[in-house]
């Protein structure tokens, strides 16, 4: 019967069609939202760098102006400075992380009993549970000169009380303190799980053979724990360089312009001046450093595995 | 045949129920944009009143405090379903002339009911651009003192800066070792809020200076307004009287220092007096609360010249609300003298003189009078669209003044240059 076999080719035809393209089906949702919500915003964004737009002329038109935004953004102090600010926060508060990540790690390595050690890792995680909204406000309170159970302590203990968040100094300080505070424990988090999947062999060789603690870690540990480092100081490196919420909510970006990182100078060209297109500009610098330091750990981790 | 027919009355009555569904829909729902706080508290309780009385029903978009102007400002452009939006004096030029609000005389000059000149006329004007009415006030803002009557009384209240300065002394420990405070008062210096230079402008104007001249060309830096300067920023830098942290203090701070008797005064906005009066909020200090006018300038012929400044809270109707009508009637009743009962009862400041002065409330809001006479002489900032970002050359002037980092002659000039090229480009002159 015709009809009957026509089905069947049909049937045929749509399984095949099915088959082959199972995984790009599966895929589709994804590939739709990424779309939506990664691939379309960003390059409306990179339009808007070269557009003179601003929030009160969005609606009644806006025209392109070419790489007027760059030169503009690229030759104010105030965006340098702000650049500085972000490297060096950037930049310090990851070497902190780092330091005291491995260090803690290696402490809870150590420590024998899983039921013992299972408490204090959650112990060590609460501060990444938090929001660093609730994280800048809690520091807030805590550093506030006047109720601020900081100076109280300090000034017990005869040290002093200081302005943590009226001071240029002090204030960029503080908001290291805070970050470290709370993201240290992602550090630690990811080099356990690196010191965990050590191979014990060379350890035990090592011993064997009379090597000194120093020289242990020296020349086994940090080699071999090369690729998760690298792991943690690329994620720690581009997150606190898009800081935003702590210093919203701790200084606001001063005093002065302090504390005023990448992100916190963005949001005022935008959302302050208005300027839309300058502000897009700023954001398209911000993702080209990222790229690269991205791109610069990637390399660092190859050259450091093929050694 | 008979099955056939059914399925077509079927289908037609669906067809025409779907058809006809919008001349029987229920009220018209209006979404109401608000801010969390009190005056966001305020308008959710006079909700209920009014969609008793006109069937209408009313969906509170409330957002948080951080970020509200943001929020706001891509809600706009975006053209979201929102009828009415709560927003702060200062945009409303902007968000006119960018053409994301409705204008509303028409609206407002056919109802007579509506009694414009029964509202502080400052805030319908904070409200105008270019002679239209993009919104009606609910909340009118301005600068109170308020002292704590443990440690000083109505006689020791300074009329003048200068004896705000002498009265900050006698309360800071390091000019008077038997002071019962550590530091006389406080002031704002954290960036991200106009309130620091808030302050600034209201010493300015006392002394006789202006923000611009006629033509807007800066005159905040002038003489006037770098003795100004010198003197806000001299209550930390030369005097002392304020605590170190003052480049960090947000309104939570000074709120929270003066509520603690930290200080034992504190000038700041009137939508804290409510805040201070709660024995709930603030147990230490509601109880021996004083409030009052601002200092000013004491003039030639012996009189005080105050100059608090003024900005409000007010309704209006995003130019994309397919309700506007059913948006105008909420506003109106909103901001009429029925609903200001409530409202004013809920902790809000109406912008109503009929309401402000009326005896009745005076029990339950005793500050009334003073904010009353404190609006007769208040002063508001100018309404132009580049507002925002003069603010935030201001806010950043101001805030290296504090730390230290420039004096304020340097801080201010450099500003005025910023703000001269910003007007020059937005055609104000060449």
């Amino acid at each position: 019967m015709p009809a009957h076999s026509n089905k069947s080719l049909q049937h045929n035809w749509f399984s095949r069609f099915i088959e082959k393209r199972f995984l790009f089906l599966l895929l589709l949702p994804t590939i739709i939202i990424l779309l939506a919500v990664v691939v379309y915003p960003l390059g409306y964004s990179i339009w808007l760098s070269f557009t003179n737009a601003t929030l009160l002329n969005f609606l009644t038109g806006f025209s392109f102006v070419g790489l007027r935004n760059y030169l503009h953004t690229l030759t104010r102090a105030e965006f340098w400075n702000s650049f500085r600010v972000a490297i060096l926060f950037s930049g310090i508060s990851t070497a902190l992380e780092l330091v005291f990540g491995f260090f803690l790690a290696q402490l809870v390595y150590n420590i024998k009993g899983a039921k013992k050690r299972s408490i204090v890792i959650a112990c060590l995680l609460t501060p990444l549970m938090l929001t660093p909204v609730v994280v800048a406000l809690m520091w807030k309170l805590m550093l506030d000169y006047q109720i601020g159970i900081i100076n109280y302590l300090m000034s017990v203990l005869g040290l002093g009380r200081y302005p943590w968040l009226g001071d240029q100094t002090l204030a960029f300080w503080s908001l290291i303190i805070s970050d470290v505070w709370q993201q240290t424990p992602f550090v630690f988090l990811i080099l356990l799980a690196g010191l965990e999947s050590l191979p014990q062999e060379p350890f035990e060789a090592a011993r064997v053979d009379g090597a000194s603690r120093l020289q242990v870690f020296r020349f086994l540990t940090l080699p071999f724990m090369s690729g998760p480092i690298l792991v943690a100081v690329t994620f720690r490196l581009i997150d606190s360089f898009k800081i935003f919420d702590k210093i919203n909510v701790l200084t606001g970006g001063g005093p002065g312009t302090a504390t005023e990182a990448l992100n916190v100078h963005m949001h005022r060209i935008a959302f302050r001046w208005f300027r839309l297109g300058e502000a897009a500009s700023i954001a398209q610098i911000i993702l080209v450093i990222i790229v690269l330091l991205t791109w610069l750990a990637l390399r660092v981790s190859r050259i450091s595995t093929d050694s | 045949m008979t099955r056939r027919l059914t399925r077509m009355v079927f289908l037609s009555l669906l067809l025409v129920s779907l058809v006809s569904m919008p001349l029987f829909a229920a009220p018209t729902t209006i979404v109401v944009m608000t801010r969390v706080g009190p005056e966001g508290d305020a308008i959710k309780a006079v909700v209920p009143e009014y969609e008793r009385i006109t069937g209408n029903k009313v969906v509170i978009d409330e957002a948080g405090r951080d970020g509200y102007f943001e929020r706001q400002a891509i809600s706009l452009m975006a053209g979201t379903d929102v009828d009415v939006i709560l927003y702060m004096s200062d945009y409303a030029a902007a968000w006119a002339s960018a053409g994301l609000l409705a204008p509303m005389s028409d609206y407002l000059h056919s109802d007579e009911s509506m009694d414009l000149d029964d509202f502080y006329p400052a805030m319908i004007d904070a409200f105008s651009y270019k002679g239209e009415i993009y919104g009606l006030p609910t909340d009118v803002s301005t600068w109170l003192f308020h002292y704590n009557t443990k440690f000083l009384d109505e006689t020791q209240v300074p009329e003048t800066y200068d004896e705000y300065l002498e009265l900050a002394k006698q309360f800071t420990k390091k000019y008077n070792p038997d002071s019962p405070t550590e530091y006389g008062t406080n002031v704002r210096g954290m960036r991200g809020s106009e309130s620091p230079i808030a302050e600034w402008f209201q010493i300015l104007w006392a002394m006789g200076g202006e923000l611009f001249d006629e033509n807007w060309r800066p005159r905040f830096n002038d003489e006037i307004g770098v003795a100004a300067l010198e003197f806000h920023s001299g209550l930390f830098l030369e005097w002392g009287v304020v605590p170190p942290d003052v480049a960090s203090l947000d309104a939570a701070g000074v709120i929270e220092s003066f509520r603690q008797e930290k200080s034992a005064f504190l000038q700041h906005w009137n939508s804290d007096t409510v805040i201070f009066m709660d024995p709930e909020r603030s147990p230490r200090v509601a109880n021996n609360l004083g409030v009052t006018l601002i200092p000013g300038v004491r003039q030639p012929d012996g009189t005080i010249r105050r100059t608090p400044l003024t900005h409000g809270w007010g309704l209006g109707i995003p130019a994309s609300s397919r309700n506007k009508e059913a948006a105008a009637d909420f506003i109106k009743w909103v901001t009429g003298t029925e609903a200001a009962r409530i409202y004013l009862l809920a902790g809000g400041t109406p912008a109503r003189q009929s309401v402000l002065s009326n005896p009745e409330f005076v029990s339950v809001r005793p500050e009334l009078p003073i904010l009353a006479e404190t609006l007769k002489y208040a002063k508001a900032k100018p309404s132009i669209p580049e507002w925002a970002q003069i603010s935030d050359i201001l806010q950043v002037a101001h805030s290296r003044v504090f730390v230290g980092e420039l004096t304020p002659k340097e801080a201010l000039d450099d500003a005025a240059q910023q703000v001269t090229e910003l007007l020059k480009a937005a055609g104000y002159y060449n």
